[in-house]
């Protein structure tokens, strides 16, 4: 049975899902839900590096879709609004954290990522110090860097997705994951790049 | 080609997003160019790190969170996804009926807002005539204002009550001719009558039950309108929310 369920929900697209919960579906609400709930968590998890705050934004984002979801109109993939939505609630977040005086490097929680105490077995030694590294030093990169990285390199979309997702010009997702990229380069000159 | 100033060049080549002819260009200087081609690694080997850091999981009850955020929300299922159709009208029904609550009659205490038909003009109501009555007349807590009375058309008064009651009682015209407020209907009719008959005038009841006419000589309605304003003490239950409204029209004896 479960089986029938996933070949169901691998069958169905993401626009069709949608069009079944505008006529009232709500199981195909949860089927979005459990389809990307990966990938809104661990986006709102990169920008924020909160496990609580980032569970909260993820499952604010899949409430706010759900109350404006008879509006929606299919301008773009369901994912790009999805992550439009879920960068939007994280800039809240940091608003939220501004107005309260919290530092965001307080609200890091940063290895949890690599909680595991041994290295994962498909990963070498050296690679997983560099990851580790790596994701420390992108913690410290201002928001706006973190953003187009972690929508780039993580979430794998194009310019012109990133540009509809932060409501900006291609030009300027272009100059702007440039910038990142070099900050992030030059903070990991002192741990050193691996050659491979 | 300057080096310096294909840093987010380069950035756009190892993503593929360079347009063809300017990717060709970058391509033939990074192959001349040691410096931009070690560039070029490290930006790579970083995206590359990026792509493959660890995800976290998802917490286990994510579903049931949103669903139990969704609580309040679903209450409203029907009404976030029934057919546009039908919806639309719905919310301007609701929203109609919000506003003719909001700008519903409401009880017209101690009030008293006269006119014999047809329904006055505001600017009508706002005419005051010194001959007939000295402005802002006259009884403790109360405000009278005179239209053209020669001419039969209006006479608002307010007695003992805010000016909230002023304009319900404008906002009631022109069903509204006279508006006396009591705490009963034969009550209300008597002290009518009473004014009435001492002017030679007579009390008709009409249709409907709530509904007054009192035929006066002609020459007698200023002065019947003028001793109405003039005794509000005996004419409304100042301060008590009456328990009846009686509409009262004037009209001359002969019509």
């Amino acid at each position: 049975m479960a089986s029938v369920v996933t070949i169901e929900s691998i069958a169905v697209s993401d626009r069709e899902l949608v069009a079944r919960c505008q006529d009232g579906n709500v199981a195909a609400f949860d089927e979005l839900v459990r389809r990307h709930q990966g990938r809104a968590f661990n986006v709102a998890w990169q920008l924020l590096r909160n496990r609580e705050d980032a569970t909260e934004v993820a499952q604010d984002a899949f409430v706010r879709i759900y109350r404006t979801l008879a509006g929606f109109r299919g301008e773009c993939e369901f994912t790009t609004w999805l992550h439009q939505i879920v960068v939007n609630l994280a800039h809240n977040k940091h608003r939220w954290w501004r107005r309260r005086g919290r530092q965001e490097t307080e609200a890091f929680d940063g290895d949890r990522q690599f909680a595991a105490p041994t290295v994962p077995p498909d990963m070498a030694a050296a690679q997983y110090e560099f990851a580790r590294t790596l994701s420390a030093r992108i913690a410290k990169l201002p928001a706006p860097y973190r953003e187009v990285l972690v929508l780039r390199n993580v979430e794998d979309l194009s310019y012109e997705e990133i540009a509809v997702v932060l409501k900006c010009e291609v030009g300027t997702v272009k100059s702007r994951i440039a910038r990142a990229r070099e900050a992030l380069r030059e903070s990991m000159k002192d741990d050193g790049l691996p050659k491979h | 080609m300057d080096c310096r100033n294909i840093e987010s060049d380069l950035s756009a080549l190892i993503d593929g997003e360079l347009p063809g002819e300017r990717q060709a260009e970058v391509i033939e200087h990074v192959d001349n160019c040691p410096a931009c081609a070690r560039r070029v690694a490290e930006l790579q080997r970083l995206s590359a790190g990026i792509g493959a850091l660890p995800k976290l999981e998802s917490p286990p009850q994510f579903l049931a969170d949103v669903r139990r955020k969704l609580r309040p929300a679903q209450r409203l299922e029907t009404a976030l996804f029934r057919p546009v159709w039908l919806k639309v009208p719905l919310e301007v029904l609701a929203v109609l009926t919000i506003v003719l609550w909001l700008t519903r009659p409401r009880p017209v205490e101690p009030v008293l807002a006269m006119n014999s038909a047809p329904a006055p003009s505001r600017e009508m109501r706002a005419r005051i005539l010194p001959e007939e009555q000295p402005s802002d007349a006259t009884v403790a807590g109360a405000k009278v204002e005179h239209g053209d009375a020669s001419a039969g058309k209006s006479f608002v008064g307010e007695i003992g009550g805010s000016s909230a009651n002023l304009i319900d009682a404008l906002r009631a015209e022109p069903s509204m001719p006279v508006i006396v407020s009591g705490e009963s209907l034969v009550a209300v009719r008597l002290r009518v009558a009473e004014l009435a008959q001492t002017l030679n005038g007579q009390v008709e009841a009409a249709t409907p039950s709530n509904t007054f006419v009192v035929r006066l000589p002609a020459g007698k309605m200023n002065e019947f309108r003028a001793r109405l304003a003039q005794k509000p003490g005996t004419m409304y239950a100042t301060g008590a929310a009456p328990a009846v409204e009686v509409k009262v029209i004037v009209e001359p004896s002969g019509q």
